[in-house]
């Protein structure tokens, strides 16, 4: 039976709406269906347009005009509409110019969120219209995107987040473009080519989230400083090589950080004092890397004390972790008031063939008695395999830690089948709840 | 304290009783709050087989709107399941009938909920022949005009 065509009986608007949820390749196969259909996917208020296939029998000018026509076309089409979300990923060469062009045609029809994703050969200039929309609230711009001069009439007064991977800016650009956003909260900042000789400063009075990843390919495009004067950052994810100094450091509201840290060169061209010393009132600290365990080691003169710290999350690895099971000593001792502690990664070596490899973890800890001191409630192992040497390890951390009421135990894909049944039997206060769940790749 | 119920009335003539986290839910039916408790409000272009199924929506839905916004992640999850199997379960022609009650009422949720449907049929579909087949429409182009748009639009047939 030929289905009832039903959707015909909806409004113009409503079709657009259902429309905007596809992406815009796809919408327009929609045009050919009936002259009421030819321009109703271009009039969509969200535009979602990705140009990565690679069609070899096709010629690349080809099929690079007709996207470049579309595309014009499009905007063209639907001239008067609002646009509120433009995201448009290019992994095609196209010229830089036609993404200008399509970039100052849709900043100025009250665009909400903005988003530009390009591989292409050459460098993207983002036009000047981008320093004074008034609606953009999102903006996510990458890569080898490059901001012209900030111009003095910079003015963003809706912009809340804003994600730049591999963005250059040269000279003070990205600290007038932060000036520029009076209502800014989220900043991510990707893999960005910095001036060497730079100090990179986020100086921002309303940011409350702020990702950074500073790793570089090439340590010279790395600032030699950062400052943070972020009176109301609430989270920090911060990772890449560690910098020489730390100026300024205003993170009075920080609950969150996240690091993933490590030297760049010598342990001795770094200060990081002040960085250090401006995390100590989080409340959730996540040193998932090893390097940043090694890293925090080396200054334990500067570890202050985390009064408010109330969750914590270390890794280990199979071999070598030393510098984790070296650090977790003095970590708990600053953290009086620790409530969970967990650990990614296995609690005890093993190589890979399951034998217990010097040096064995237990010197690092000698006689465990800093687990007399800590107060932690919860434990949780991420990654636990069950090996004899980690069986001993749990038996000391039920043993020894005073006010543990729940353990947590994350399987690894190589865990024992017993593993469970083993960790029940150890002795253990008879309020310490185990928890067991099983390995989820 | 007892809660302040509110009686609507489909097209043809289906009574629900509802309370008012119900209503507000509803922008169109939002200020009725202060003027109808106790009295049956008619929506005359929404049936009762449609009416039943925005109420189940949301009476689902008051729980965790009515909240925090710091709700659990695992609720969020909870829900987004019911939401998927609520509007997977109906044929498009049900669908589209939820369409058009939750524009009239305003019930935002609901409305993406069920465009969102529409646009995965759409979605699955491997050419422009299986979408209007599925949808059902004809064309009315002739085919000089079918050759234009084909080629005005030459990117998205390629």
């Amino acid at each position: 039976a030929k289905k009832m065509d039903r959707i015909s009986d909806l409004p113009d608007e409503t079709v657009c709406q259902i429309l905007s949820f596809l992406p815009t390749k796809e919408a327009a196969l929609t045009s050919v269906f009936s002259k009421r259909w030819r321009n109703l996917f271009a009039m969509s208020p969200n535009l979602h347009i990705r140009f990565v296939e690679v069609d070899f029998w096709k010629p690349k000018a080809k099929s690079n005009m007709s996207f470049i026509d579309f595309v014009d076309r499009v905007l063209a089409v639907s001239s008067d509409s609002t646009i509120r979300r433009f995201s448009m990923i290019i992994r095609r060469s196209v010229e830089p110019a036609h993404i200008n062009r399509w970039m100052i045609n849709v900043l100025s029809r009250g665009i909400l969120d903005l988003g530009l994703d390009t591989l292409t050969k050459d460098v993207i200039t983002m036009p000047l219209e981008i320093f004074t929309c008034k609606t953009i609230v999102k903006l996510k711009l990458g890569s080898l995107v490059k901001f012209a001069m900030v111009p003095e009439n910079a003015y963003l007064p809706s912009l809340k987040t804003l994600f730049l991977v591999h963005v250059r800016f040269s000279g003070c650009e990205f600290e007038a473009l932060l000036s520029a956003c009076p209502v800014l909260e989220e900043l991510t900042l990707l893999g960005c080519p910095w001036d060497p000789k730079q100090c990179l400063t986020i100086s921002c009075t309303t940011l409350e989230r702020l990702t950074l990843s500073c790793k570089g390919t090439i340590a010279c495009s790395l600032p030699w400083s950062f400052s943070f004067d972020t009176p109301r950052l609430a989270y920090l994810n911060y990772r890449g090589y560690i910098g020489d100094e730390y100026p300024i450091v205003n993170l009075h509201s920080l609950v969150e950080a996240k690091l993933s840290l490590e030297f760049r060169g010598s342990p001795n061209e770094s200060n990081p004092m002040n960085l250090i010393n401006g995390l100590r009132n989080v409340e959730v600290l996540d040193l998932s890397s090893l390097e940043t365990s090694k890293l925090l080691f080396s200054f334990s003169e500067l570890i202050p004390l985390f009064e408010k710290l109330s969750r914590v999350s270390i890794a280990t690895e199979v071999q070598h972790a030393c510098w984790s099971w070296k650090f977790l000593p003095l970590l708990l001792k600053k953290s009086p008031n620790l409530k969970t502690l967990v650990i990614k990664g296995p609690l005890h070596f093993y190589d890979e063939y399951g034998e217990e490899s010097e040096p064995l973890i237990c010197e690092c800890l000698s006689e465990y008695s800093f687990l007399s001191s800590c107060h932690v409630k919860i434990l949780e192992i991420i990654d636990y395999c069950g090996t004899k040497g980690e069986m001993g390890q749990m038996k000391k951390f039920l043993e020894k830690l005073p006010c543990l009421e729940l353990v947590n135990i994350h399987a690894s894909a190589k865990a024992k089948l017993t593993f469970c049944t083993d960790l029940q039997v150890l002795p253990r206060a008879g309020n310490i709840q185990l928890k067991f769940f099983s390995f989820q790749n | 304290m007892t809660k302040e119920m509110f009686t609507l009335k489909s097209s043809d003539g289906f009574l629900f009783v509802v309370d008012e986290a119900v209503v507000h839910q509803s922008v169109t039916l939002s200020p009725m709050v202060q003027d109808c408790a106790g009295r049956e409000y008619p929506i005359n272009n929404v049936t009762g087989k449609i009416l039943n199924l925005v109420v189940e929506y949301c009476k689902n839905h008051v729980v965790v709107d009515g909240g925090d916004s710091s709700s659990s992640s695992s609720s969020g999850d909870a829900l987004k399941k019911w939401d998927d199997e609520f509007i997977t379960q109906m044929d498009l022609s049900t669908v589209y009938d939820l369409i058009m009650a939750a524009n009239y009422l305003i019930i935002k949720g609901l409305f993406d909920l069920a465009c969102q449907r529409v646009a995965d049929e759409i979605a699955a579909c491997k050419d422009h022949e299986e979408i209007r087949a599925t949808l059902g429409i004809v064309s009315d182009y002739t085919a000089e005009e079918e050759a234009e748009v084909l080629k005005e639009n030459e990117w998205a047939f390629d």
